[in-house]
């Protein structure tokens, strides 16, 4: 059979009544899960893992695969409307997403972020089909040197995170690699900074840390501000992209698809990572750096498409390899093992039908993630007239179940509540938490990853160089140091 | 001693007596039927790990045929964090009724060994050591060692040149490799990765020699010939791969490594109901369907009552004390 016979085949499953009755019931509650601050897909796939036992494994599959996606389609919403990011995947939408609402174009907002999903799931689907066992294979030639050279790499955008001076995104990703560092040693396997306490021997949790920082902070800082509510008593400006948004947004959406792509791939928070680099990547681009952060809609396009294309990437090692590389991706291995399916090398040869199936119902749900989620626009512009005395205890109280339903665990309740006092004295000071938050994702993979290298080159520094990918990627960054550095000289030189 | 029992009459006579006695048949009764009526709620399986892995799958193929032995509803919770420590607190602290089960690991046997924790195999009574997953020791498929005789030679020859990867410090790969050196009077050098997944993904890009990984998160890999595996270290060769020789067939019998899933409740809990938990999970790990599910799981079944387990746990803390002591992984 040819890939167009697969593709067929894998149409004729997605479309069983059936299958697309639990794709629709996957993409509705990942939404919902996308949309609630706190309550994310990690947590809902977790819950749902059982109930896909009693199923035939391609229907499971489908449904648990829709609310993972789905989120992501969600998660921006409370990031525009309220300045809380409803995942992790959305903290940086925040950034330009709020500020485009207070200026009443919270609609084109979440327009942009619906159809740069939409486009970016479309290409990314096609990517997972024709390119999962060639880009399979190429992630395994990422070894410890290469994720080095690509965490180095990362933390060089960290400067384009923020609109605060530059000492104080250095400031809060140096506190970010700190916090980072708490848990056990990766090497050695000692305690550092755990205190005694057994919930920070794996380091702080992301999503406690984030919904803290962002949510707690920002309810916080609500609190105590009844001025910002006529924000909102700004005439609403339309309510879905106009010419010119689709002309800013164009190539961020392509850029943040392909990007998202090829780092969901890889192991580690994908769709996090992704959507920051995005951001700085659109910042550094851009014609007008200095408009991100005060509402550019390339700030929103660009990093909504990247967390999008980043769950079909990270897809790849699993259906290839059989590799989960996070742990929704370990979530997605259980309900296939359940069945005695075992994802490996062979599973796309063994299982057609259900790789297929699952990857044409991905199309499926994106579609019906962007005619369900159109409609909705009008309805979450409207949520903005809530007031804020109702609509903050209610985010607050999804926060506490969503950290909860993490990990049953209720000092990580503490964990965000702690976070979010200090997010918000940080605020009060001026300095912003994206730094912090990416600084904090990277440098447990960068430290574990440099020590791997230095083990297996017998502690010569020559493993990153040597190495073409990681060589490459090193001086890229170096480069991309040395350039600001220069430039703006220049320029004044010619004033 | 009071006068009334001096003169010959019976304790059972008195007014305080009678009522002494109603109320010890009230609470023998009572105490009798509690223990007959174990369960009369709601039971948890406690997985201290994340949903999808080995214990979660195994213990969510059993609740169904164990609710319908104890004719009650059995649940798996999963509570997770500090590398499995926080849950296997939690059971160890909580009330000794057989309403909270624990699913474990090695970890539950090692933790304790190389880290300062609050509990110990001691505080725990096997109640059924379910299923294994013996571990493989594994090269890329394009490496030059074909026998396991081969990795050994060349490990002699230049020691401290090849490498092995494990899923982090402390884990059962790592014992596992130490144990190895151990018993093969070799030096590798150890590479921790983040978890067995990336230890496996390591040996796959060439960027480690040599892995000792479960069979179970290998399987597909060495269906596919992308991986080799020079061993088996269990006590016979496996159905699935009958050509792959076994470590004590080739003079190694000390290298014997699984990954176990074991059941278990406090030490405290009354013999009545750790009898009964013991009975139900028998039945189920020998029911034909729950056999069945389990290895297409990729995983074989043990079925060790409590003192097999027992047993079998006092050799596995011994012979993983003794690679701590040797290779020195202490806190």
């Amino acid at each position: 059979m040819d890939v167009l016979g697969y593709v067929g085949l894998g149409f004729s499953v997605a479309l069983e009544p059936l299958n697309l009755l639990f794709c629709f019931v996957g993409v509705l509650i990942g939404t919902l899960v996308g949309v609630l601050p706190g309550l994310g897909p990690v947590a809902a796939v977790a819950f749902l893992l059982s109930v896909t036992f009693k199923m035939a494994p391609a229907t499971g599959i489908i449904m648990l695969a829709g609310i993972y996606y789905g989120a992501m389609y969600g998660g921006s919403t409370t990031s525009i409307l309220v300045n809380i990011p409803g995942e992790t995947a959305s903290v940086v939408t925040c950034l330009d997403g709020y500020q485009m609402a207070r200026q009443g174009r919270a609609g084109p907002a979440l327009g942009i972020s619906a159809f740069g999903s939409f486009i970016a799931g479309t290409l990314g689907v096609v990517g997972l089909m024709f390119l999962a066992p060639l880009l399979g294979q190429a992630a395994l030639k990422f070894g410890p040197p290469e994720f080095f050279a690509l965490t180095f790499t990362g933390l060089t955008l960290v400067s384009y995170l923020s609109q605060a001076p530059l000492t104080k995104s250095l400031i809060m990703a140096v506190l970010g690699l700190s916090v980072g560092s708490v848990g056990m040693d990766p090497v050695s396997g000692e305690e550092r900074f755990t205190q005694g306490l057994l919930t920070l021997r794996d380091g702080f949790g992301l999503v406690p840390v984030a919904m803290g920082m962002f949510g707690i902070a920002e309810v916080l800082e609500n609190l105590g501000e009844t001025a910002r509510r006529n924000v909102y008593e700004t005439a609403i400006k339309g309510l879905l992209p106009n010419l010119r948004d689709w002309k800013d947004s164009f190539w961020p959406i392509v850029r943040g698809s392909v990007m998202g792509f090829f780092l969901g791939i890889l192991p580690g928070p994908g769709p996090v990572i992704a959507s920051f680099a995005s951001y700085a990547t659109e910042k550094r681009l851009s014609r007008h750096p200095e408009k991100f952060g005060t509402g550019a809609i390339e700030g929103v396009a660009g990093p909504e498409s990247a967390n999008n294309s980043a769950t079909a990437g990270s897809f790849i090692p699993l259906l290839s390899l059989g590799i989960p590389t996070s742990g929704i991706m370990a979530l997605f291995m259980g309900a296939l093992m359940i069945h005695g399916i075992q994802p490996g090398p062979l599973f796309i040869r063994n299982y057609p039908e259900l790789f297929w199936g699952v990857v044409a119902s991905m199309y499926v749900g994106n579609a019906m993630l962007l005619i369900l989620n159109l409609p909705l626009i009008g309805l979450w512009v409207r949520v903005l007239k809530i007031p804020y005395a109702i609509l903050f205890p209610l985010i607050f109280l999804f926060c506490l179940i969503g950290v909860y339903s993490l990990n049953g665990n209720v000092a990580e309740i503490f964990i965000m509540v702690g976070f979010g006092i200090a997010g918000f004295l940080l605020r009060k000071a001026g300095f912003e938490g994206a730094p912090f938050l990416l600084a904090m994702v990277l440098g447990p993979i960068m430290e574990s990853s440099l020590r791997q290298s230095l083990i297996i080159s017998h502690g010569s520094f020559s493993i990153f160089f040597t190495r073409p990918i990681s060589g490459a990627l090193i001086l890229l960054s170096c480069a991309s140091l040395i350039t600001p550095l220069i430039l703006p000289r220049k320029n004044g030189n010619k004033d | 001693m009071r006068k009334d029992n001096g003169r010959g009459r019976s304790i059972l006579e008195g007014r305080w007596g009678r009522l002494g006695m109603i109320l010890m048949i009230f609470l023998l009764s009572a105490a009798v039927a509690h223990g007959a009526e174990y369960p009369a709620k709601t039971v948890q399986i406690v997985n201290p790990y994340p949903p999808g892995g080995t214990t979660d799958i195994v213990s969510r193929i059993l609740t169904d045929k164990l609710s319908a032995l104890l004719g009650q509803p059995v649940v798996v919770v999963n509570k997770t964090g500090g590398g499995g420590t926080i849950g296997i607190q939690s059971v160890k602290d909580g009330a000794a009724d057989g309403y909270s089960i624990l699913v474990a690991p090695p970890p539950i046997a090692l933790i304790p060994i190389v880290s300062k924790v609050a509990f110990s195999l001691k505080d725990f009574t096997a109640i059924n050591m379910a299923v294994s997953s013996p571990s493989m020791i594994i090269v890329k498929n394009d490496a030059p060692w074909r026998t396991l005789e081969d990795l050994i030679a060349e490990a002699k020859k230049n020691p401290g040149k090849l490498s092995y990867s494990s899923g982090g410090p402390r884990t059962t790969p790592h014992f596992a490799g130490e144990l190895f050196k151990m018993v093969t009077g070799t030096d590798l050098t150890h590479v921790p990765m983040n978890g067995e997944v990336q230890a496996a993904t390591s040996v796959l890009g060439g960027h480690t020699d040599v892995s000792f990984l479960s069979l179970g998160s290998i399987q597909g890999h060495i269906e596919a010939g992308t991986l080799r595996a020079l061993a088996v270290a269990y006590r016979k060769r496996l159905q699935a791969f009958p050509n792959i020789p076994t470590t004590a067939e080739r003079g190694y019998d000390k290298l014997n490594i699984s990954v176990w899933v074991g059941y278990f409740v406090p030490a405290k809990t009354p013999r009545a109901v750790t009898n009964k938990l013991a009975e139900v999970f028998d039945q189920a790990l020998q029911d034909k369907q729950i056999i069945e599910k389990i290895e297409k799981a990729k995983v074989t079944i043990e079925n060790q009552g409590p003192g097999e387990a027992a047993k079998y746990l006092t050799e596995e803390h011994e012979k993983w004390s003794e690679v701590a002591r040797v290779a020195r992984i202490t806190q």
